[in-house]
Parts: C-alpha cells; structure tokens; sequence
C-alpha cells in the first residue's frame, strides 16, 4: 500500500514538475503595436480609427489566419455552409461570460449583426451591402443562422472575424456611431482595459480572471506604448521597453537578429504582393504586348534587394498567389510563363514593342507607328515610402533604357489614393486593395465590374479599370460553389488570364513586418510556425499572440 | 489714443480676414475626407456604410457656400467646433484638450527661456564686440540656427537617451503610473531632453538679432554721450541701450509667444511628445475639416492676440508712441 503512495506522489510531482516546465505563467508584454501608434479615448471596435487594444477585449467569432486559411475558433465553435452556398449555420460557444458576468449567448451575436444593419456607418465590412446580399441573422438555440439572397461562399471571411459587443450594454445606446465606449469596456476576450492615457501614449490591459480559454492567458498584463516615429518605436524596442513592434527597419538582419538570433525575432510572412499598377484604360498601356514589354524589363529581384534587402524573399508570382496558398491554388501548368514574366529579359521587351510598332527614333525615345515621341509617364507613389522610391527609381531607370521617359510623382496618402481611384495616373505602386485567405478576395476587389468606373469617376478598388468577363464569371463561380475543386478550377482560370493580359505587374512581395524580442517571452508566431499573421497594420491576430505567449 | 483705435480696429479685421481664409483654405484642398475613408477600408465599405460616414461627419450637408460659411462664422465665434473626423468620433475639444497643455508647457517655457537667455548673451555679446564671448557666439549661434532641427534631436535622443541613458527616450511622463509630486519629476524629467533641443536651436536666431540690434543702437548720440560722460559700462548697456534695441526683438517675440500654439511637430514626432503640432499634421493629412480649422483658427488668434497685447504695452515701453 505505501508502495503505491510513494508511486502516486512521484507521478503527481512529476506531473506538476512536467507541467511547471512547460509554460510560466505571469508577467507583463509591452506591445509597440504597428508604428505609429496611437493610444486613443475611443474603445468603439466599429469605429474607423479603433484603438489598438480593442482585440484583447472583444473578440471574433473565428480567427481565420489570412495567410493560410487556417481557423481559430473563438466564440463560434463551428460553422457549416448549407442550401447551395445560400445558408451560413454558425454554433455559438457556450459557458461564456462578458466580463460583467452576464451570460454571453447567441442573441449577441444577433444583435452586433443586426446593428450594422440598422447602423450603416458602423457596417465597414460592408456585410449588409447589395454584393454580399445578405438578408436575414437569426438565432436558433446555439446556432446562428446568416441567410443569403445569392451563393456567398467567401463571405464567410467577414463574417467570422466580426467582433461580438454585449446586447445588453449597447442596445442601451442611442447612437452608437459616436459611442466612445472609453470606461470599462465589457467583452468577452482575455484581458479587460484598466486604464489608458492618451496624452501619454499608452493603456493597460489586465488579465480577465473569467475568460472561457480556461488556462489561458499565460501573461498577467498586456500593456500597449504608443510612439509616434518608426525610429523612436525602434528604440523602444533596442532598449527593450518594448517586445513586439511591427516597423519597417532597413537591414534588419544585422540591426535586429544581429543583436542574438536567440532573442532577436523577425516575424516577415509574405501576405500580399507589390504591384505596379497601370491604367489600362489609357493608351498605351490598354495595348497587352505593351504591358507585357513593361514587364520583361523590369529587374524584379533588384527590386527587392534594393528595397527590402531581400527579406522578402524572391517567391513572386505574377498571377499575385502568395507562396503560402500556391500548394492550394496556384496552377502548375502555368510556371514556365511565369518564370518568363517574373525574369529580366530586356532584349526580349524591346523586340516585343518593336513587334506592336514601337520603336526608339535617332535620340533613343521611344515612337510609335503615327510617328509621335511617347510622352513621359507618371509614377505614382506614397510620399516619403522609401521601398517604394526606391523601386520607382529602378523601374524608371530601365524604363528609360527602353526608350520610356518617366517621372516619379509623390503624393500623400490621402491625395494618391484620391488619383487612384479616380483614374488620374500611368503607373502607380501599390498593393491589392484586399487580401484574404485564398487569392479570390484580392482578384474580387481588383476586377469585379462593380468596383471599377470609367476614367474621372471614382472607382472603389479596381484602380487600373481592366474587367475581364471571363474573370467575372470565374469570381461568381468560386463565391457560389463549396466544391473544393470547382473552387480550384475558379482560381486557375483567372490565373491563366493575369499570365496572358497582365493587367498590374508583380513586382516584389508583400510581408508583415512584425519584430520580436524573446528575452523575457517565448511563443512568438514564426515563419516555421505562422500560427497568426502578428500585428501586420490592425492588430486582429494579435489576440492568438497574447494568448500563446509566455514567460521563458 | 488714435494708437489704441488704430491698433484694435486693424486687430479685428485681420481677425475676420484670418477667419475667411481659415474657412475658404480647406475646400481648396483636394480630396474628400469620405473617400479617404473609402480607401481606409479597401473597398469593403458599402455605399450605404459610405454614405452614413458622410452624414455622421457632416460633408452631405446640401447648403449654398454662403449658408456653410454662415453656420461656420457662428460655430467658430461660440466655439462650437464639431467632431474630428480622423479622431471620430472624439470632439475637437476633446482632442485639443488633451494634447494643447502639453504644447503650451514644453513650447511656452522654453520660448520664454530661449528669449530671455538668447537676448541677455546678445546684449554682452555686442557691448565686448572683439571678445571671446561675442566671436563664439555669432559663430555659434549662426551654426545652431542653420543646422536642420530633425539632426539635433535625433542626434541628443540617440546619444544621451539611448547610449549614455541620462534622459527618457520618449512620452510624456514615466510608464509605471506615478502619482502627485514624482509625477510632476517625471513629467519635468520627460521634458529635458525635448526642451533642450528646441531651446539649442532656437536661442541662435535670439542672440543674432539682439546683438545686431544693440551694435546700432551703440554707435548712436546718447551711447556715445553716455560713455564719454562716465556712466559705467554695464549701466548704459542694461539700462539704455538694451530698453531701446530690445523694443524690435519684442514684436518677434510676441509673434514667437503666439506660435507655441502650432506645437513642434518634429519634437514630437522624434520624442512620441503629445502636442498640437503632431495633431495639426494627421489633421491636414486627413483632411479633418473641423480639427484643421479649429487649430488654424486658435493659431491665428494667439498670434493676432499676442500682437494686440504687444501693441498695447508698446505704449509703456515706447515713449514715442504715446508723443504721437
């Protein structure tokens, strides 16, 4: 009998040993967030400038990790597509409690839909508008039923990663468009906001002693510094009174990881991709053998090395799928012409312009049939993006080895979106308007018809104007099928037609820029292990970090 | 008498004047603050969501110029300034209210600061015109004003916040909330190192005129008169020369006092301080019409103020006017 106490003991010893090796708990994470940050009054998560503490207070239904698809449940546990693509059923976790104490149940879920119904401005999802057609929410016990008036299969995106706010608290409010929401916040998530400053630049976030994830979270607080300046947020992080920052630094493999690859972390997962738009809705660029000479004489892999110093790697595709959803989406068949287009091949671009009627006249410009000099052509960029001019720069220089005067136009933010959208450009660098878990979300915000507008009209995303009825009809299929190949094939049509009209050229990746110092916490996403795609701008997949991160 | 009128008349015309443009200004500018939100969300928004941003920020408004300009006239007089638009949905007020105190206290001491040790090294600099002290500080000061704000701060942030660690690197005050008196050591700790910089660059241009200033005066009747008389040095430097040469350094001075109030954006963008001038920036940036007409507005209105209050001392302090 003793024999068995003394087994019993040893195993409960080294059970708790085991464990107590496993993961810490405790301890504070200071969050640099994505520089600039701003620590603001406003707690509203619906609000256009949301403050970057609001997802460790409310939470999604589901994380989708943008980067591979892969689906965290929150406060869903399920979801289940029905009725052709026309019925989204989602099954609501049970034994939640807002952290008042009341009871969290699927009549929540219900109402924040319902809200952005009755509240359009809070509705920046665009979940109620006329192309997602969704028609009805309602509860039924622990599921949550979304009826469509048309197949919306990739809605499901939007529609996981809304953020859940207690039924009981804000159908109090009168206008919740201008609700401040600044003391106590009730949601369900890990941790609750104790207190902030604006004028200081920071807020603490305290751990919820009844959060559902029972176990976690490991740390004890999370605190968010705000900095105003990408070089005193990298400061903050080289004196270490911050852990986590998401800055574009130069060389960060010897100003970063140089400083101990053990604790030093670089979080850079390719999510989207630079491109270079052009206006397809202007000569020349409406001419496909012209865009495809612009292609072949620009120097790619130069581009990142010179921009990004090649940590972004050289994976580009210019069918614009991300290395991460290639095995799920890319089309083999069409590597070759890939490579052909990805490559640097000058001569060939040069014998490709002469082919259409262009040719360089005796001072090296480049004429077309009619006799007339090309005119010099824009390109626009971000004032002060420094990849950016720097890739405007090469791009114009082997531009003009063709023949092709350009100038490079910078422009705020505000005023080159504005020329963008408005059609008011040649060439532009930018990224897709939207990106998510398979290519389609980009290819749907880039080519659906009803995004574009003629040339002086305000076009919403699709910037360079090209529509292709091919493409569209390919979009409607993979929004209305969940046939898993049907889907597939969807993808490979479009793909087949970026390599055969070129209507935006890649030019480099596009990675999140998440840094991370390990000294003091472990469990950081990684390359190897990109379990959630970091702060990357909004700070929607830092809820899985701070929920997996622990003491070392 | 016809000073005062004079003065005050022409104060409330530029004061109208100021506020016109103030109003015109910002329709100029190209761009809507709505479509900017368009772009913020990457299409996704919908046209209703769109639509409903546009209301809640008041641009839908169907009024003729003039009825706009009107309503505006009367916001501004009983400064009602609206909702910012790039802090919706936070009032103007709120947001100046936060951040003005800061702006005032770290601009408004070092102004002072910067004047009255700039003026005082000026003085002593032109009376001992071949000494060490003037040679150094001419040369000094000229390279303090020209050299690029941007490089000092970074330079004094780098070396002694982040290498040697004497200074905080950046905020406002300490992190670890500190209450009652250490706040207040905290918040002055905090401020050395921003102040310094701003006083470093800008006690150049004090010194540069007061020392040109006082050379003229020097070399007129009475100095001279003064000198051959007897009077000890130091008496006619502070007590007659330096009343009648410091007279142009005030007006500059009072157009300083009433530029604190646009903030130092730089400072703060390189020190994360929380002033006006980094909100000025995003509201421009933004096209926030009610931030960047309320802050343009309260810029026009110290700086008009201030030169009021000036023109009105000028009757003490210059004899001449009050002879007129």
């Amino acid at each position: 009998m003793r024999k068995f106490y003394v087994l019993l003991l040893i195993l409960i010893l080294g059970g708790l040993f085991a464990f107590g090796a496993a993961v810490k708990y405790g301890g504070i994470v200071n969050l640099g967030g994505s520089a600039p940050t701003y620590v603001v009054n406003n707690f509203n998560p619906f609000s256009p400038n949301p403050d970057p503490g609001v997802h460790f207070v409310y939470e999604p239904l589901m994380y989708v990790n943008p980067l591979n698809g892969n689906i965290t449940p929150f406060l869903a546990t399920a979801y289940k597509w029905s009725d052709n693509g026309r019925r989204l059923v989602v099954t609501i976790r049970k034994n939640v409690r807002w952290s008042d104490g009341v009871p969290f149940t699927p009549e929540d879920v219900v109402f924040t839909f319902k809200l952005f119904k009755k509240f359009p401005a809070l509705d920046t999802n665009g979940l109620w508008s006329k192309l997602s057609g969704l028609q009805s929410v309602k509860a039924n016990g622990w599921n949550v039923v979304f009826e469509f008036l048309h197949p919306n299969i990739p809605e499901y995106f939007y529609i996981l990663r809304t953020l859940i706010v207690p039924e009981h608290i804000w159908s109090k409010i009168k206008n919740p468009v201008s609700f401040l929401n600044s003391s106590n916040p009730v949601g369900t998530g890990p941790f609750l906001r104790e207190s902030y400053s604006v004028a200081n630049n920071t807020e603490y976030f305290a751990k919820n002693p009844d959060y559902w994830w029972k176990g976690k979270p490991y740390i004890d607080a999370v605190r968010i510094v705000g900095n105003t300046s990408n070089q005193a947020a990298f400061l903050q992080m080289i004196k270490g009174e911050t852990d986590q920052n998401d800055i574009a630094i130069e060389k960060p493999d010897k100003l970063w990881i140089g400083r101990g690859a053990k604790t030093h972390l670089m979080f850079w997962p390719v999510h989207s991709v630079n491109l270079l738009y052009m206006n397809d809705a202007k000569r020349p660029f409406n001419n496909v053998a012209f865009r495809k000479a612009i292609a072949l004489s620009i120097n790619k892999r130069l581009l990142e090395e010179r921009a990004y110093f090649g940590a972004g790697g050289y994976d580009i595709s210019q069918t614009q799928v991300i290395p991460a959803q290639k095995k799920e989406w890319y089309d083999p068949t069409l590597s070759s012409s890939d490579n052909f287009y990805n490559g640097y091949h000058p001569e060939e671009a040069m014998k490709l312009l002469n082919s259409i009627g262009y040719k360089k006249n005796s001072s090296g410009q480049l004429t077309g049939n009619d006799g007339k000099v090309l005119p010099t052509f824009s390109i626009l960029v971000g004032a002060g993006w420094t990849d950016f001019i720097t890739m405007a720069q090469i791009i114009s220089q082997e531009l003009k080895a063709l023949g092709i005067q350009t100038s490079i136009v910078q422009q705020s933010y505000n005023t080159y979106l504005q020329q963008l959208m408005t059609g008011n450009f040649d060439m532009a660098i930018g990224w897709p308007p939207n990106t998510g878990p398979t290519p389609f979300y980009a290819y749907y915000s880039e080519f659906n018809p009803a995004f574009s507008a003629p040339l002086g009209k305000t076009a919403i995303s699709d910037y360079s104007r090209y529509t292709n009825l091919i493409i569209t009809k390919a979009l409607d299929k993979f929004s209305t099928s969940s046939d898993k190949n049907v889907q597939r094939e969807a993808m490979y049509t479009i793909e087949q037609i970026m390599l055969k009209e070129l209507p935006a050229i890649v030019l480099t990746t596009r990675t999140g820029f998440d840094l991370y110092n390990a000294s003091k916490f472990v469990g950081w996403p990684t390359l190897s292990d990109p379990y959630s795609n970091g702060w990357n701008g909004t700070g929607l997949g830092m809820e899985l970090v701070v929920l997996n991160i622990h003491l070392r | 008498m016809k000073y005062i009128l004079n003065k005050t008349a022409f104060f409330f015309i530029t004061l109208w004047v100021a506020i016109t443009i103030n109003f015109i200004l910002p329709r100029l500018m190209p761009g809507n603050p709505a479509l900017a939100m368009i772009a913020r969300y990457k299409g996704r928004i919908s046209i209703q969501a769109l639509h409903s941003i546009e209301v809640a920020f008041g641009l839908n408004i169907h009024q003729s110029i003039f009825q706009q300009y009107f309503s505006y006239l009367d916001r501004t007089l009983t400064f009602n300034f609206g909702t910012s638009l790039v802090y919706y949905p936070s009032t103007v007020a709120e947001e100046i209210a936060i951040h003005m105190p800061w702006t005032l206290g770290l601009m408004g001491i070092t102004t002072v600061i910067s004047f009255i040790v700039g003026t005082l090294i000026g003085i002593r600099a032109a009376w001992k015109r071949n000494s060490a002290l003037s040679s150094s500080s001419v040369v000094i000061s000229l390279f303090l004003n020209s050299v690029p704000y941007f490089w000092i701060a970074l330079l004094f942030q780098y070396i002694l916040g982040f290498v040697l660690g004497w200074f905080p690197i950046s905020g406002a005050y300490s992190l670890i909330q500190s209450k009652g008196i250490n706040m207040i050591g905290s918040i002055i700790y905090h401020a050395i190192l921003p102040a310094s910089t701003i006083f470093i660059t800008s006690m150049g241009g004090w010194i540069l005129t007061m020392r040109n200033n006082m050379i003229d005066e020097l070399s007129s009747d009475y100095a001279i008169f003064a000198y051959a008389k007897g009077l000890p040095e130091k008496r006619i430097d502070y007590n007659y020369v330096a009343r009648n040469a410091i007279l142009p350094n005030f007006t500059q001075f009072a157009m300083a006092i009433g530029f604190i109030v646009s903030g130092a954006l730089l400072t703060e963008m390189v020190f994360s301080y929380p002033g006006i001038g980094y909100l000025l920036y995003q509201a421009v940036i933004g096209l926030d019409y009610p931030l960047m007409q309320s802050l343009f507005f309260f810029i026009t209105v110290s700086v008009l103020v201030a030169n009021f209050i000036m023109d009105m001392l000028y009757i003490l302090i210059d004899p001449r006017v009050r002879v007129e």
